[in-house]
């Protein structure tokens, strides 16, 4: 129990905004070690296939193959879901979505959400690289992860990061936001029509290159404006 | 035409009230770059806004806000 709750004083806006700022501290730092924590296994597992040790190890252990290839995976997918578990222990504060908090935490929010539109940048342009490869008939679960990805990127750029999320309405309800992400939109629109040209010309002249100029149209449709909306938007809280 | 730019004084009348651009923001319900960009004359706030942040600061918009004529 709290020592406001045993003293029977209700908290004030500013009380709840200041524990809500601490929170979201606390689950950038942990986001941080999981991000971590999933390059590490990502890469234990390449290292593993690499040097066939599901096979190997399948063969010392008298187990099928497929089941000690799957194993890690399913390891990977029950520990995930335990941090998830975990996560929802950590309920909002009571009273967080109050105006009078909401209002106070706008600047945080706008902050964090300049931080994920920034990480979202790099990861364009790996998962844009990592479709150069040829795709068989059959392989069609990494280019839907693309597609679904640059969908979810645009209307993050359009609506606002997080725009699912009720904690982020009075952050990306903010007007100068509002503002930017259609300044943003609007320099979206004219790369898009650039790189659908650049398309058209590459279709006509380097057929060869058409996959290439596809993936590089559809990521820079979005980095642009993602770029142009990170810069204005540290200028505009630190101009004057 | 003569170019048209809004002036205010936003920031005279919240150092006034002894309000920094963060609690004014808090007050209004926007982010403190909102205020810096309006207080810059960087940004044109809608009526609404320039309306919120009239009332929070205890003055009529006319006496927030009000238009520069530019050269023609």
């Amino acid at each position: 129990m709290r020592e406001d709750d045993m003293n029977n004083r209700p908290e004030s806006d500013e009380e709840i905004a200041a524990r809500e700022r601490q929170r979201a501290r606390m689950w950038s730092r942990k986001t941080l070690w999981s991000l971590l924590f999933w390059i590490a296994c990502a890469l234990l597992l390449v290292l593993a296939f690499n040097f066939n040790v599901p096979q190997r190890l399948g063969a010392k252990l008298g187990l099928p193959e497929a089941l000690v290839i799957w194993f890690p995976m399913i390891l990977l997918v029950v520990v995930w879901i335990i941090f998830m578990i975990y996560r929802v222990r950590f309920a909002p504060t009571p009273g967080a979505m109050r105006p009078g908090v909401q209002r106070r935490l706008v600047d945080d929010i706008t902050r964090r959400q300049r931080w994920l539109i920034a990480v979202f940048i790099p990861l364009t342009l790996i998962l844009a690289l990592n479709q150069r490869a040829p795709h068989g008939p059959g392989d069609w679960y990494g280019p839907s992860i693309f597609v679904g990805y640059m969908l979810l990127a645009a209307l993050m750029l359009v609506l606002g990061p997080g725009f699912l999320n009720r904690r982020y309405r009075a952050a990306n309800a903010d007007e100068m936001s509002r503002a930017l992400r259609g300044r943003a939109t609007g320099i979206g629109y004219v790369v898009a029509m650039a790189a659908l040209s650049a398309l058209y010309l590459a279709h006509l002249f380097a057929p060869q290159a058409q996959g290439l100029a596809i993936l590089l149209a559809m990521s820079a449709t979005f980095i642009v404006p993602a770029l142009y909306y990170i810069i204005a938007d540290w200028r505009a809280g630190h101009d004057g | 035409m003569a170019e048209r730019r809004l002036g205010n004084r936003l920031k005279e009348l919240r150092t006034q009230r002894g309000l920094t651009q963060t609690d004014l923001a808090a007050l209004v319900g926007v982010s403190r770059k909102t205020v810096n960009t309006v207080e810059n004359s960087v940004f044109v706030p809608s009526t609404l806004l320039a309306l919120a942040l009239a009332k929070t600061l205890n003055a009529t918009v006319e006496e927030l806000f009000f238009i520069i004529d530019g050269e023609d």
